[in-house]
């Protein structure tokens, strides 16, 4: 099936009523929960999952194509008008759009950012749909080794391009990698790290394990390390015009530019969209004629990271639909969503789905239009969200958190692991491990295992064979040098960008005095 | 709680500070390395594989954990040198220079009720009490208010769990009642 057969194919599942209300439905509660502060679009999906377990399997994915997009929406009001990113791929848009805010042009930062979205969306989810069949045929060509070989890509780059230090994503990585080793071993049934307990023969649920590391171990950190409990919310003024004539004009390159540079870097895996909004950050700053607006509130700041993040955000679905190769922890997210209906993604999936992934493609369309339509005049609505007090925030949070693991299996035992995992997930933001490669690593680690083994097993036992195809060398060759394209590139600015933001903030700070 | 200062000094929380997270530095290096040498003994221990390659399940186990164990001495060069991880600064508003014990131990109190009392005294109490607690900890001081709105999320989240998803979550002591 081609790219537009199979959109047509999509449209045709997804346009239903039925089906275009849980595209709705989906579309504002992500943005609901996304909004939060703290609450990445990784964290939303795993939060809502439970939501969608009475569902059918389409209606379900269709609703969370429009959580996904919806939560990405959210993230970048939170950076903008909170300077509370929530995740890797908003931080950037936290620097300039912050600034607008504070100078008063929020509304054209948040107007910027919602079509900036709405272009690279749309854009990148059409090259999604001609761009996977295309992969698929290729991937079918490919052995296990050749998986594995883009497995190891996926690790190391999600775990060295990540956070702040190379070294601790990578025992970020290997964590995860041990809990996947925990339970029955897919081949012989033995035990591994069960230690004796009936309970942890299955393995820990991702789920649990998303949901500790992300919502548990953010309400610890808060907990313990809150300077205020109040947020400090930047105003939209009413009534002011979104945008320009001088906006538009010198926002929709920026849009095209974060478009090109997001979604190839998402097929690729290379780690996140940390890279992608820092290159377009760059790029936009070196070509503007007015470079020394940047950092204190250039449109072109906002228009072209976040672009290049939701950009980012499709372009990951390609290797996750169609090599069921999760290579960002909202990527890994969805994995165990397909999994919870037992359904593995892979090069057969578009054959054997074909109605469930057109139609979440399709919905992606959707949920972008239904998106700019809700944003654009509800932004006032979705400020008031962010005026809930801190404590019953971070309180929803922890009961959600509680309700998602328990609900999984209505076990009083998963809640344990969240327990132990939410303690992990505090001391790994405390000491400055980044979190997402553990979710890659957990998720994907049984995965590699079982191509790694398999291709041993063709082989013999001689481990020459992961080298012995022309594709695996290449991709080893490209992993050396992408790794190597990724250190260069950080090396000049890695410090801490929102820190350095402030730092030359001439803007006195205005926070209210705390009410404890 | 209320007697303590949001917005130290760093001058003077600095000295404190610092041997405080160098400690803590080397407690996580050495949790590591613990966690590298169970995994690498319990690969070690399992069976010898019957499987065409004679790759089985003690190999991954062998290979994460020499991949730990490697890593955590590499971090505890790291961090004889003095280099600190970078806390998380995505979330705003923190300060890491100081841990307030007490609301984090609140907090990890609400989910030890939550698991201790699930079963017997149902999802809504629980549920509401984790709320409450967590609000507390987080510096919520209307009591009241924290209470009227953990009673009633509970109970709505029990409502439409049960009724309208079909999901089943413990009644408990409310049997009955709800």
């Amino acid at each position: 099936m081609s790219g537009w057969e199979g959109l047509l194919h999509g449209l045709s599942v997804a346009v239903t009523p039925e089906n275009l209300l849980f595209a709705l439905i989906g579309t504002i509660v992500g943005t609901l929960i996304g909004v939060l502060p703290g609450i990445g679009p990784a964290l939303t999906i795993a939060l809502l999952l439970p939501m969608t377990y009475g569902l059918e399997p389409a209606s379900a994915f269709i609703m969370f194509a429009g959580i996904y997009y919806g939560a990405m929406y959210g993230g970048s009001t939170t950076a903008i008008l909170l300077k509370t990113p929530g995740e890797s791929g908003s931080v950037i848009t936290a620097i300039d759009g912050n600034k607008m805010a504070r100078k008063g042009r929020g509304a054209a930062a948040l107007a910027t950012a919602a079509i900036g979205s709405f272009v690279a969306g749309t854009i990148a989810t059409l090259l999604l749909a001609f761009f996977a069949p295309w992969m698929v045929k290729v991937a079918i060509q490919l052995g296990a080794q050749d998986y594995f070989a883009l497995m190891v890509v996926a690790f190391l780059t999600v775990s060295a391009l990540v956070g702040s230090s190379p070294l601790r994503g990578l025992i970020s990585m290997s964590l995860g990698l041990t809990v996947g080793i925990v339970g029955l071993d897919f081949q012989s049934g033995q035990q591994r790290l069960t230690f004796e307990q009936v309970s942890l023969l299955d393995g820990i649920d991702t789920v649990v394990l998303i949901v500790a590391l992300f919502a548990l171990g953010e309400v610890l950190y808060v907990a313990a390390h809150q300077v205020s409990s109040r947020f400090d919310v930047m105003q939209v003024k009413k009534g002011k015009n979104w945008m320009s004539r001088e906006d538009w004009r010198r926002a929709w390159r920026p849009w095209l530019r974060g478009t090109s540079i997001g979604f190839p870097l998402g097929v690729i895996p290379a780690g996140g969209s940390e890279i992608p909004t820092f290159l377009s950050y760059t790029l936009e700053r070196k070509l503007s004629k007015r470079p020394q607006e940047f950092g204190q509130g250039a449109i072109e700041g906002v228009a072209g990271p976040e672009a290049a993040n939701n950009a980012n955000a499709a372009g990951t679905l390609v290797p996750l639909l169609t090599l069921g190769i999760p290579t960002s922890a909202t990527a890994a997210v969805i994995l165990v969503a397909f999994q919870q209906y037992g359904i593995q993604p892979g090069p057969q999936l578009l054959d054997t789905q074909s109605a469930l992934v057109w139609g979440l493609i399709a919905s992606l369309l959707i949920a972008n239009v239904i998106l700019l339509g809700l944003n654009l005049p509800l932004i006032g609505l979705w400020v008031k969200i962010l005026k809930i007090p801190k404590p019953y925030l971070f309180a929803g949070i922890m009961v959600f958190a509680l309700l998602g693991t328990y609900a999984v299996n209505g076990s009083s035992f998963d809640v344990g692991v969240l327990l132990f995992f939410g303690v992990v997930g505090y001391l790994m933001r405390r000491f400055g491990f980044p979190v997402s490669p553990m979710i890659v690593g957990a998720i994907l680690g049984p995965l590699a295992e079982v191509q790694l083994r398999r291709a041993l097993d063709i082989a013999g036992g001689d481990i020459g064979t992961l080298v012995s195809t022309p594709f695996t060398i290449v991709v080893y060759l490209t992993l050396a040098v992408v790794l190597l394209g990724g250190f260069l590139l950080r090396r000049p600015k890695r410090h801490n960008t929102l820190a350095e933001a402030d730092r030359d903030d001439e803007v006195p700070d205005v926070r209210e005095p705390s009410d404890r | 709680m209320s007697t303590h200062p949001t917005t130290p000094e760093p001058s003077s929380a600095q000295s404190h500070d610092q041997r405080g997270v160098a400690l803590g530095e080397w407690a996580v290096t050495v949790g590591l390395l613990a966690i590298g040498v169970v995994t690498l003994l319990d690969g070690l221990g399992q069976a010898t594989s019957t499987s065409a390659s004679g790759v089985g399940a003690g190999f991954m186990p062998k290979v994460v954990g020499v991949l730990l164990i490697a890593l955590s001495v590499a971090l505890g060069v790291q961090v004889a040198r003095g280099k600190r991880g970078e806390a998380d600064a995505a979330e705003g508003d923190v300060d890491v220079r100081n841990t307030r014990w007490v609301p984090l131990a609140v907090c990890v109190g609400a989910v030890l009720i939550f698991i201790a009392g699930v079963e017997t005294l149902g999802y809504v109490i629980v549920s509401a009490l984790a709320f409450w607690l967590t609000a507390w900890a987080l510096g919520a001081r209307s009591h009241l208010k924290s209470a009227a709105i953990a009673v009633v999320l509970s109970i709505v989240v029990y409502l439409v769990f049960t009724r309208a998803l079909g999901i089943s979550l413990a009644a408990g002591v409310l049997e009955g009642v709800l």
